[in-house]
């Protein structure tokens, strides 16, 4: 212990060995100074806390790129949410799913629904829903207080939006599509007839038709059309096409401005044909006329803002200032005219969008059993 | 806090420990010199934590880790530029403004303990000059208590051989 205690005492001479006094001074005035630089509440910091002004909330750019990627979110979206989608695509008012069936897949289709021609189309179907839902809950006898009450304010809200569909719709979408309301709201009226609070009124305008037979008519309608007034409105319909596309000459790049007179050139052709043809071939040229009008149509929609006349559907003109769309690739333009030209020869919609979405109404229509269906009835008719 | 309350905390620590902090580095680099720098530099670090209000048991222990550290790094770069520093060669201590009787006191026992292993240097003098106790010792140099008391002990012996006390 002794000995332990000595070694201290021997070591503690080291305690001598300190700051001299002039390093001490300067230390000791450097570290004061480099304190009030670095002071608490302003100057450099460093450290954890230490905030430089570059750096700049990362919202900023999230803001510009909101619309950019938007198609792809959506698209994202649908890819994503598909399971939970489609599982709600079966569900009855009451389920657990249907909201997201009227909430979400409903707008979603809506919104891919381009036109009114198609939002009209879109309208009637989702009220053929709304009362296969209803017959469902008759058959479990369900279909009384909010499940019915909701349907009932749903068909009239769906039946209001196809209205306004159609005032912008052409002829036979709005036949059509007034029969098939009329045909629906009439069977909701029967099984909700215990409750007159609930029945939603037919429009006059609607007429009384069965949808079968409304179908049959418009069918027997177009097919019983004159071939020669067929053939003349195809005639018209091609020659204005002519006309706007060459005045857009300077407008249209080398490329489009080909392809699009290419295509009223063969239409011009077929039409020239169907003069010689027995009436069978005839109706099928001008078909095919008809579909390669639509294909420039649709192509000069996604170029500018087009103006339309309301009477004759035909493009009066194209404001290429207010372009629409980004250029799109002429592939994927040209499918879209084609699955689109299903719908109606005189194509009047103004509204296209981005491709993008354009082209995935495709697959969306092209799942869904009924407007396929319907597609298929009228391209069969071959007018 | 304030500014100035906290700048004077700052200078009271410096007061109290710089002499200690001063001695701890010239055993770790062997250059008064270097370890007037390496002062300085512990207490600037310090300043940081001290001004962020950072919470600290204690400061003693807190500022000899920092130099250690700091030793460390230097050792490092030390051997990384090599040849040109001599400073191996033994204590530079002649600073001119110290007395000749306050040198020759400590000259003798750096003398006396120059041969020793730097481990048993640093724990001896954290020990017996500067009166730490082995879990505080054991804490700045990141070590276990466990290691630090056998170095100590063993140091302690070979010292005591050294000088036939």
């Amino acid at each position: 212990m002794n000995s332990e205690k000595s070694t201290t005492e021997y070591l503690k001479k080291l305690e001598s060995l300190k700051l001299s006094g002039s390093s001490r001074t300067r230390i000791k005035d450097e570290l004061v100074e480099y304190a009030q630089f670095h002071s608490v509440k302003e100057g450099v910091r460093v450290g954890q806390t230490g905030r430089s002004i570059e750096q700049v909330p990362s919202g900023t750019s999230l803001f510009l790129r909101k619309y950019t990627y938007m198609p792809f979110a959506i698209l994202l979206a649908v890819l994503v949410t598909g399971g939970t989608s489609f599982a709600a695509q079966g569900a009855v008012p009451g389920d657990f799913l249907y909201p997201v069936k009227t909430e979400v897949n409903e707008p979603v289709r809506s919104a891919f629904a381009i036109g009114a021609n198609a939002e009209a189309e879109l309208q009637a179907k989702l009220v053929a829903e709304r009362i296969e839902e209803a017959e469902e809950l008759e058959a479990e006898g369900q279909l009384e207080g909010e499940a019915a009450a909701t349907l009932s304010a749903d068909i009239q809200s769906h039946v209001t939006k196809a209205e306004r569909a159609m005032t912008n719709s052409n002829a036979e979408v709005r036949t059509q599509t007034t029969a098939n309301l009329s045909t629906s709201l009439s069977r909701f009226n029967s099984l909700v007839q215990n409750d007159t609070a609930l029945a939603i009124t037919i429009p006059a305008t609607y007429g009384t038709t069965d949808t079968d037979v409304s179908v049959t008519t418009s069918l027997l309608a177009t097919q019983e059309m004159d071939i020669d007034a067929f053939r003349a409105s195809a005639e018209a319909r091609v020659e204005n096409l002519v006309s706007v596309v060459e005045d857009s000459q300077a407008e249209l790049s080398a490329e489009v401005y080909a392809s699009l007179t290419a295509k009223l050139e063969a239409a011009d052709e077929l039409i020239v044909e169907s003069r010689t043809q027995a009436e069978a071939d005839a109706r099928a040229s001008l078909n095919e006329a008809s579909e390669l009008a639509g294909e420039v149509e649709s192509k000069l929609s996604t170029l500018g803002t087009v103006e339309i006349n309301t009477q004759t559907g035909a493009i009066v003109d194209i404001d290429f200032d207010t372009v629409p769309v980004l250029e799109l690739n002429a592939d994927a333009n040209s499918t879209t005219a084609n699955e689109s030209e299903g719908e109606e020869e005189t194509e009047t919609s103004g509204e296209v969008e981005v491709d993008i979405e354009a082209d995935t109404s495709l697959e969306i229509n092209g799942s869904d059993t009924g407007v396929s269906a319907d597609g298929a009835v009228r391209s069969g008719v071959s007018i | 806090m304030k500014q100035s309350e906290l700048e004077r905390t700052f200078t009271e620590s410096f007061d109290q420990y710089g002499d200690a902090i001063f001695r701890f580095c010239v055993f770790k680099v062997s250059s008064v010199e270097l370890a007037e720098d390496m002062t300085q530099e512990v207490f600037t670090r310090y300043w940081q934590y001290v001004r962020d209000e950072k919470e600290m048991t204690n400061v003693r222990s807190f500022l000899y880790t920092i130099a250690n550290n700091l030793a460390k790094d230097w050792y490092k770069k030390k051997k990384a530029d090599s040849l040109d520093q001599k400073l191996d060669a033994g204590m530079q201590l002649n600073d001119p403004s110290s007395s000749p009787e306050t040198t020759a006191e400590y000259a003798e026992v750096l003398d006396a303990i120059s041969d020793m292993e730097q481990t048993d240097k640093e724990v001896l003098l954290l020990k017996h000059v500067e009166g730490l106790p082995p879990k505080d010792i054991a804490q700045i140099l990141g070590e276990s208590a466990n290691t630090i008391s056998v170095r100590l002990n063993r140091a302690t012996k070979r010292l005591q051989t050294k000088l036939h006390l």
